[in-house]
């Protein structure tokens, strides 16, 4: 018996040397800085956590290290946010997300000084929502501090779309009945329908299709409300958007509409959708459309880039093609789609002295190294969006490492002078770079991103670009649309006459319990009366049972007890 | 001066862990209940929740899941037991283990495993999110079932059996009139252990219905993690009461169990 | 006779299909394929992927710790209170038998959601700090294992001769050694069954650790990260992963030997504890 007691005697001692083994690991090179992040799930190459370490330790000689957490959605975000599970450094979140912590004063100001790469490097973007003031008003922050933009508190990080990702092959073959039936598809050959399919989806009905019974049970959608709100918008402002001539900011109110009246029609709609999908998923989508356990999913433009690379090869490392590929397209409808920004923001700490402290020059430093273009190339390679971070017009190789990158990724003409380039199509991604205005031309060598950041030897690429007969400096990539770069490129580089369909979200303040509570119909099954009328008369009559048969016990015993007392 | 230790002084430190961290998290939940997002003194939760359709009809749901999972694995636990015990066969207290073994494979990975499997064979969850999710909670409490109702039965009285059937009892009235009451019991007990997890369990649901189908476990999750802490309190409430109202109901034969100098478990 | 064999069908049968999902798991964890469903040859690959798979064995690592960790504590106090209760007066006795109610007939998600109210609480207007760590997570799990252990002593305590105790002190033993001479040996099949369910909760516990837990542990600075949260991450993103049909292989074949090692030592001491129930 005396091991169980030195057991317990042990305990205390286990403890207290568990506890502090964490961070003894580490303290041998003398003290280590904790940076504590938080960002979303996949979206970063973890590679360049270790890389920005090393660089600090042998730039300084200290010991950095990147304490990195996900979360899931926004809203699960901002929860484990308030309930302060733990304090972060660096947040990396969605543009309506930092509206809302600065709105109630939860982050500081960003100080753009200690970003050099940032401020170097960052497309206009964010300002792109400024008015003439200055100020964003679109995403307007007031608290009590004052007035700020958006642009004040966060630093992008990556954009993208709210689109269909689908796969027409699964689609026909698996619903090959209802297409056979259904009048406007039966005469058409398996070519015409893929064809079909293809087009309905990035047309005025794209959204539309999604409620269509040819596809039932093929189609998962977001387990996030705001994003499955936003469809849910589209389809039930269809014609407003189709035939409305309003100005941008007009259609945006449109799109950000959260009156009782507005929540009400979309949780119809979406309760009607319910019931023809296959599930609901933040995470598992980009994966189950590969592995064809379905075949439409409204995807983030990123993780559709991720799904129609690993559709397209066979191995991780995306260099062997497959030898059957599951062919998945991207679309965003015509009639507009959801753009969101995810940016970086620091939550405000309490203790002044954290701010001169090397937690926040290092974390600075982190959100700084991440803007660089190696690493921001780094990271679009490994998440598919589309980085705030972006080349200009002057020639320097560093500066244009985003375009080369773009162009060594996409551009199928081969170089040569004698090539026809009239035999491709062009697509234009002018929007996503700087373009400088007084500038004539400049030339893009892919020598440097091909050579330094993806270790491979390409033939000597350079691309000029120089103005056209409009006095424009025009970037037209030479592609095929149907082909497998084609459909990455449209999906993570969205056509210029697209972005003004594109909408931006708000917070939707006050009314954001109501569509809490809105989401939570559209998710809950409802049950049909005559279940709940059978149910409770079940539980009524099992409770009026035990509760009679008690009363007869104890009427019994009292009785029982009665005549006793008499016999006495 | 020499501390005497008394036998019953040994329970002071459990005293003291259960009021910290039972009773005291239980109060602050139900002041979470019944205050709004200030702080102040508000009825909002109680008040949203029973006008609230969907509160209601997770409720509904969820207790109807209850009933069926626990009828499921009742009808199909109860036969197991009753061959099990029955038999004098020393090989199936090794039967009964098998069917607890799951149990120590992490239950996560079994949910996830069983989510596999039925994707693998065309069941997914997506297409029958029903069956799916009846499947895993199927899976999940059978073991749960199995094990009271195994032990109630060991300690069957085999010479009221056989005398109810001396005395002219045909094989039904056997079993409902000598049976059946005696493994009450375990019958109850075995119901407890399911009945509550059920309407609770959040992994299962979520996993295998491809998050179609919502359980009260599920709606308080989601309201707590979308910052409504308020409601997702009450909810928790709610269930509280709905444990301390199968709890009085079952009393009465849980008792009998308890004193009977065996634990549920 | 064919009605035994019919009645054994059934219960075979019902075995059979509670095992197939994890047959499958075990199945394809030789061979070396994203999905299952895909075979690919025979391969032990996933085995070594499993053991080079860093977050997996980091997991593993803390789901042990915590294990033991919480079941050492939990057999303690509830070993400790079963005892201390069952010499009470009758009536303090009954509200400790309450309290130890509470916590078994809750469900995980009530405890797990009123803990955290109590730390978020406690963290924001006492100890102005973070207070999630190893420690509310072992707070967590001990909860929820500590009743079990009472409740597998108590009927020890009933079953035990009383006079032994007594005896002991008339004998000249101190109280304490009374109590570690005298009753803890006539405990310890219950304290063990108790010890090896704490153990068991603990191991399978998914909702009170994704609520309670803080950065510690193997996990330094991140959140604990236990088996039950890693492979819940996992299977929200896609199917299992394949290094972790391994580990199901493994854990399977080392329940299947304590299994087995369970009932030969059972065989030997007879029937005594038959009637024990611990799973």
């Amino acid at each position: 018996m005396k091991k169980i007691y030195k057991t317990f005697f042990f305990i205390p001692f286990l403890l207290t040397s568990l506890a502090s083994c964490s961070n003894n690991q580490v303290e041998n090179n003398g003290e280590t800085i904790f940076v504590h992040v938080l960002n979303a799930e996949d979206y970063i190459d973890m590679t360049l956590l270790d890389s920005f370490s090393q660089m600090i330790y042998e730039r300084d000689g200290k010991n950095v290290s990147i304490i990195y957490d996900t979360y899931d959605t926004n809203e699960t975000m901002y929860n484990s946010l308030k309930t302060g599970k733990t304090t972060y450094d660096l947040i990396c979140c969605s543009e309506y997300m930092v509206q809302r912590l600065a709105n109630e004063g939860f982050l500081h100001t960003l100080d753009f000084s200690k970003l050099p790469n940032y401020t170097n490097y960052t497309t206009e973007y964010l300002h792109s929502f400024d008015d003439e003031n200055g100020k964003l008003n679109l995403l307007p922050v007031v608290n009590e501090y004052g007035t700020y933009t958006l642009a004040d508190y966060a630093a992008g990080y990556m954009r993208g779309t709210l689109g269909i990702l689908f796969n027409p092959d699964y689609v026909l073959t698996n619903n090959q009945d209802k297409f056979d039936n259904n009048p406007e598809w039966k005469n058409l050959s398996y070519e015409e329908r893929k064809e079909k399919l293809i087009e309905t989806f990035s047309s005025e009905d794209g959204y539309s299709f999604l409620w269509n019974d040819l596809i039932t049970r093929t189609q998962s959608i977001k387990d996030s409300m705001r994003d499955t709100y936003a469809i849910g918008n589209f389809e039930v402002f269809k014609d407003y958007y189709l035939n409305t001539s309003d100005s941008y900011n007009e259609r945006n109110t449109k799109f950000n509409d959260s009156s009782d009246e507005t929540i009400e029609l979309i949780k119809n709609k979406l309760i009607e959708l319910k019931t023809n999908i296959f599930g609901f998923e933040v995470d598992s989508g980009k994966n189950d459309i590969v592995t064809q356990k379905i075949g439409v999913n409204v995807a983030w433009s990123g993780d559709a880039v991720n799904s129609i690379n690993r559709g397209y090869y066979a191995d991780d490392e995306w260099t062997k093609p497959r030898e059957d590929e599951v062919e998945l397209h991207y679309a965003i409808p015509e009639i507009g789609a959801n753009v969101w920004m995810d940016c970086f923001a620091t939550p405000l700490q309490e203790d002044e002295n954290y701010y001169s402290s090397d937690e926040y020059k290092y974390t600075l430093e982190f959100l700084d190294f991440l803007s660089s273009p190696e690493n921001a190339i780094a990271n679009v390679y490994y998440n598919g969006y589309t980085s705030f971070i972006t080349s200009d017009s002057s020639s320097d190789e560093i500066d244009n490492a985003m375009l080369a990158y773009m162009l060594y990724s996409y551009d199928i003409s081969d170089g040569d002078d004698d090539e026809d380039l009239s035999s491709y199509e062009t697509y234009d991604i002018t929007p996503f770079f700087n373009i400088e205005e007084n500038v004539e031309s400049f030339t893009v060598d892919l020598s440097y991103v091909s050579e330094t950041l993806l270790g491979e030897e390409v033939d000597d690429r350079v691309f000029t670009f120089s103005k056209n007969e409009d006095g424009e400096i025009k970037i037209l990539i030479h592609y095929d649309p149907d082909s497998f770069e084609g459909r990455l490129l449209s999906a993570q580089y969205p056509e210029a006459s697209v972005t003004n369909t594109l909408y931006v979200m708000n917070d939707y303040g006050p009314q954001n319990d109501k569509i809490v509570s809105m989401w939570e119909d559209v998710k809950v099954n409802p049950l049909p009366l005559w279940i709940v009328i059978s149910l409770l008369t079940f539980v009524a009559l099992v409770l009026g049972y035990l509760g009679s048969y008690k009363l007869i016990r104890i009427y019994k015993l009292k009785r029982r007890k009665k005549l006793r007392e008499l016999n006495k | 001066m020499r501390f005497s230790l008394q036998r019953k002084q040994l329970c002071i430190p459990y005293f003291i862990f259960l009021i910290l961290f039972v009773v005291i998290p239980i109060l602050f939940i139900v002041f979470y209940a019944f205050t709004d997002s200030n702080g102040n003194f508000s009825f909002d939760a109680l008040v949203g929740f029973f006008t609230s359709t969907n509160k209601v009809n997770v409720l509904i749901q969820s207790l109807l899941f209850s009933v069926i999972n626990t009828v499921i694995c009742l009808v199909v636990g109860y036969p197991i037991a009753y061959i099990l015990a029955s038999s004098k066969a020393k090989f199936n207290y090794v039967v009964v283990m098998l069917f607890v073994m799951p149990m120590w494979i992490n239950f996560v990975l079994r949910t996830g495993a069983t989510r596999d499997v039925l994707t693998w064979i065309g069941l997914n969850g997506g297409q029958h999110p029903y069956i799916a999710t009846f499947i895993g909670l199927f899976y999940n409490y059978l073991p749960f079932v199995i094990l009271p109702l195994y032990s109630t039965m060991l300690k069957l009285d085999k010479a009221q059996i056989e005398a109810a059937s001396d005395l002219g009892c045909n094989r039904v009235q056997v079993f409902t009139k000598s049976i059946f009451p005696q493994t009450i019991p375990g019958v109850v007990s075995a119901a407890q252990m399911v009945f509550m997890p059920t309407m609770s369990s959040y992994v299962i649901p979520e996993t295998l219905s491809e998050g179609k189908i919502i359980l009260f476990g599920n709606s308080i999750y989601l309201g707590f993690s979308n910052n409504q802490w308020n409601s997702a309190s009450f909810m928790a409430i709610v269930m509280l009461a709905i444990v301390c109202l199968s709890m009085l109901v079952t009393r009465n034969y849980t008792e009998k169990d308890q004193e009977g100098g065996s634990s549920r478990w | 006779m064919v009605k035994k064999a019919l009645k054994y069908t059934f219960v075979y049968l019902v075995l059979l299909i509670t095992y197939i999902p994890i047959f499958v798991l075990i199945a394809f964890s030789f061979t070396n394929t994203t999905y299952i469903g895909d075979w690919n040859g025979f391969s032990l690959d996933l085995f070594v992927d499993l053991f080079n798979s860093k977050e997996t064995m980091v997991a593993l690592g803390n789901t042990l710790i915590i294990a033991f960790i919480s079941a050492i504590v939990s057999t303690f106090l509830g070993v400790t209170g079963a005892i201390g209760a069952f010499y009470s007066k009758k009536r303090t006795r009954a509200l400790y038998e309450n309290l130890n109610q509470l916590p078994v007939v809750n469900p995980e998600i009530v405890i797990a959601l009123s803990l955290v109210v109590m730390f978020v609480f406690l963290g924001n207007t006492i100890f102005k700090e973070n207070l999630f760590s190893f420690w509310t997570l072992l707070a967590g799990h001990v909860i929820l294992s500590a009743p079990f252990v009472y409740l597998n002593v108590k009927p020890k305590l009933q079953q035990m001769d009383p006079s032994l105790y007594e005896a002991a002190l008339d004998l000249g033993c101190s109280p304490k050694k009374a109590l570690s001479k005298v009753m803890i040996p006539q405990l310890l099949p219950g304290i063990l069954s108790g010890f090896i369910l704490a153990i068991t909760l603990s191991l399978d516990d998914f909702i009170v650790t994704a609520f309670t837990r803080g950065p510690g542990l193997l996990s330094g600075e991140n959140a604990i990260e236990t088996l039950s949260t890693l492979v819940q991450a996992k299977i929200k993103k896609g199917p299992i992963p394949p290094e972790l049909r391994a580990l199901t292989t493994i854990i399977f074949f080392i329940v299947l030997i304590v299994v087995i090692g369970i009932t030969i030592y059972q065989n030997k001491t007879k029937n005594r504890v038959k009637r024990r129930r611990n799973f």
